[in-house]
């Protein structure tokens, strides 16, 4: 008895006749180029840290809203455990929710800022914002008195005091839009406005595609370019999963509210940094709170209400009378 | 069948560019794998900021009692001094004592405008009535109507602590702790430092702020006027 593919003679003759040296070349090096393009498609994996088993459950990891509590727990223990082996820093990583019944708004009074960046730094800070290359969410804007022109107003200004003669300073951070068109444009869900009005990001959803920051009309959200540095020492170990945790390089991030306070009832760090109390915050749906009495009680306005967007952001001002120091200033408040 | 067959010419064209783009993934591919990926960041020196310069508490001292000077290495209140010695001439005049106080409050030009003559521990309201320090804020009401009707209900001033009352203790800071009741115009602040960071403008990391040659975006904005600051 004889194998069958023996006794087939003709056509494995048939099948050698085809192989010449050539075929054989260009086989050969296609194949290595194969390899070659699959090792190369394989190597961000050569720097994966992690252990194998962690590196899988990141990767299948569902979505932050379909994670159970015991999945949120074992998350967040390996996160925390990420912060200490990165920055030797014992954190905690909590998920506070919003609180039934809360909306919050802020308000900033326009005739009291007086530019001082207290704000600024505090919310580095507070919610662990890349040093270098330099994140901040809130930015100044010194506009000469009198006009409404966001492009001639200046992020640097620099002078020995503040506030500057003719100057007003107008602070500018997330909005918290109650239409958020950064939500919209996310293609992947990475971005969603919770019950409270605050817009989240989910750090470890994001893909990095900054729509967000191409759609958001009020440069509020921040891309990563680099790896994020923060001094070990200045680590805010206060955390949250949805806010101050540290971000990796290539996502996105945006004022949350210091979700990390507010969710525990307590002022975000820009408003307690504040020195001329020129920031106000609190839950729009209590008659009594302070942004509620200065919504009915001030002139208000939104930035950019022609977008609507509708902003949980407000600007008021005092109606003021002219005063001695205004004098000295030719008449300009 | 030569109609059909592709010829040795035909062949050899379309191998030779296979080949060119063949080796040029092998290339590209073979370069992906031995480098590390370069992303020219403009990193920058990280700016810090000290946490004292970030004032979490009340912008200065006051207290709700009468102020005690030290005076010969005695602590004394308004009224050690002033039962004794009474006030002789009533009428606004500069004053041999109490000079270190720069006393700049719009048409207040006298002490006794808030401070009550007969008991120098006290302060008067207009109506002549006596009131301690704890209610300087209703003083400061008589004149600052609208501020003070917004303070009562926390629309000026700084509030600090909890918003929710409930969940925390809130403080809200009184006149005084903010304001010099001598000299009341909230005082010229010193600047934190500016923003380095990538997309605001003018303060692109890259760009040497002192050199305009490099910054359009600053070049242009020194052409701008102000145009109040002209006087139109």
């Amino acid at each position: 008895m004889q194998l069958p593919i023996l006794n087939n003679a003709s056509a494995y003759k048939g099948a050698r006749k085809g192989a010449t040296r050539r075929s054989f070349l260009r086989k050969s090096v296609a194949f290595a180029g194969g390899v070659t393009a699959f090792a190369a498609a394989i190597s961000p994996l050569k720097d994966m840290k992690d252990a194998p088993a962690r590196s899988l459950e990141d990767w299948f990891r569902d979505h932050y809203k379909e994670l159970s509590q015991s999945e949120k727990d074992i998350l967040f223990a390996d996160l925390a455990q990420d912060v200490k082996d990165k920055y030797g820093i014992d954190v905690t990583i909590g998920d506070p929710r919003p609180i039934p019944g809360v909306e919050y708004g802020y308000a900033l009074n326009l005739s009291r800022c007086n530019g001082n960046r207290a704000c600024v730094h505090a919310c580095v800070k507070e919610n662990n914002q890349s040093r270098s290359p330099e994140i901040q969410y809130i930015r100044v804007v010194e506009m000469p008195s009198g006009t409404f022109d966001l492009e001639n107003g200046s992020h640097n200004y620099d002078e020995e005091t503040v506030p500057k003669d003719g100057h007003y300073y107008m602070p500018i951070q997330c909005h918290q839009c109650a239409d958020p068109p950064c939500v919209k444009v996310c293609p992947v869900e990475a971005t969603w406005q919770e019950e409270d009005g605050i817009t989240v990001i989910d750090y470890d959803w994001c893909i990095g595609c900054r729509y967000c920051q191409a759609a958001c009309p009020y440069w509020a959200r921040h891309f990563n370019f680099a790896e994020p540095y923060i001094p070990p020492e200045e680590l805010n170990p206060d955390m949250a999963y949805l806010s101050n945790r540290p971000r990796a390089r290539g996502v996105m991030e945006k004022c949350h509210f210091c979700l990390q306070r507010t969710r525990k009832g307590r002022l975000p760090a820009c408003l307690e940094a504040c020195p001329t109390g020129a920031r106000k915050f609190g839950n729009l749906l209590d008659p009594n709170s302070e942004v509620s009495q200065i919504l009915r009680t001030k002139r208000i306005f939104v930035l950019k209400e022609d977008v609507g967007t509708r902003p949980r952001f407000f600007y008021y001002f005092d109606e003021r009378t002219t005063r001695p120091r205004d004098k000295q200033n030719g008449g300009q408040a | 069948m030569d109609n059909k067959e592709p010829n040795n010419q035909e062949l050899r064209l379309g191998n030779s560019f296979g080949w060119v783009v063949a080796v040029g993934f092998f290339l590209l591919a073979g370069w992906f794998l031995l480098t590390d990926p370069v992303i020219d960041s403009p990193l920058t020196e990280p700016v810090s900021v000290q946490v004292s310069l970030l004032p979490a508490g009340a912008f200065r001292n006051a207290t709700s009692e009468p102020p005690i000077v030290t005076i010969g290495g005695m602590n004394q209140q308004c009224n050690s001094c002033h039962a004794l010695f009474k006030t002789k001439e009533l009428s606004p005049r500069r004053l041999a004592q109490h000079t270190e106080l720069e006393l700049n409050h719009g048409g207040n030009e006298w002490c006794f405008s808030c401070h009550d003559i007969e008991d120098r521990n006290k302060l008067v309201l207009a109506n002549g009535e006596q009131i301690g320090y704890d209610r300087a804020p209703e003083l400061c009401g008589k004149c600052h109507g609208p501020t003070y009707r917004d303070w009562q209900v926390g629309i000026h001033g700084k509030t600090m602590g909890y918003w929710n009352e409930e969940m925390g203790e809130q403080t809200r800071l009184n006149c005084t702790q903010c304001h010099d009741p001598h000299s009341p115009a909230f005082p010229d602040m010193h600047l934190l430092p500016g923003p380095n960071t990538l997309r605001m403008g003018e303060g692109d990391a890259n760009i040497n702020r002192h050199d305009h040659k490099y910054n359009p975006l600053r070049q242009w904005q020194e052409h701008k006027t102000n145009p109040w600051e002209e006087g139109h």
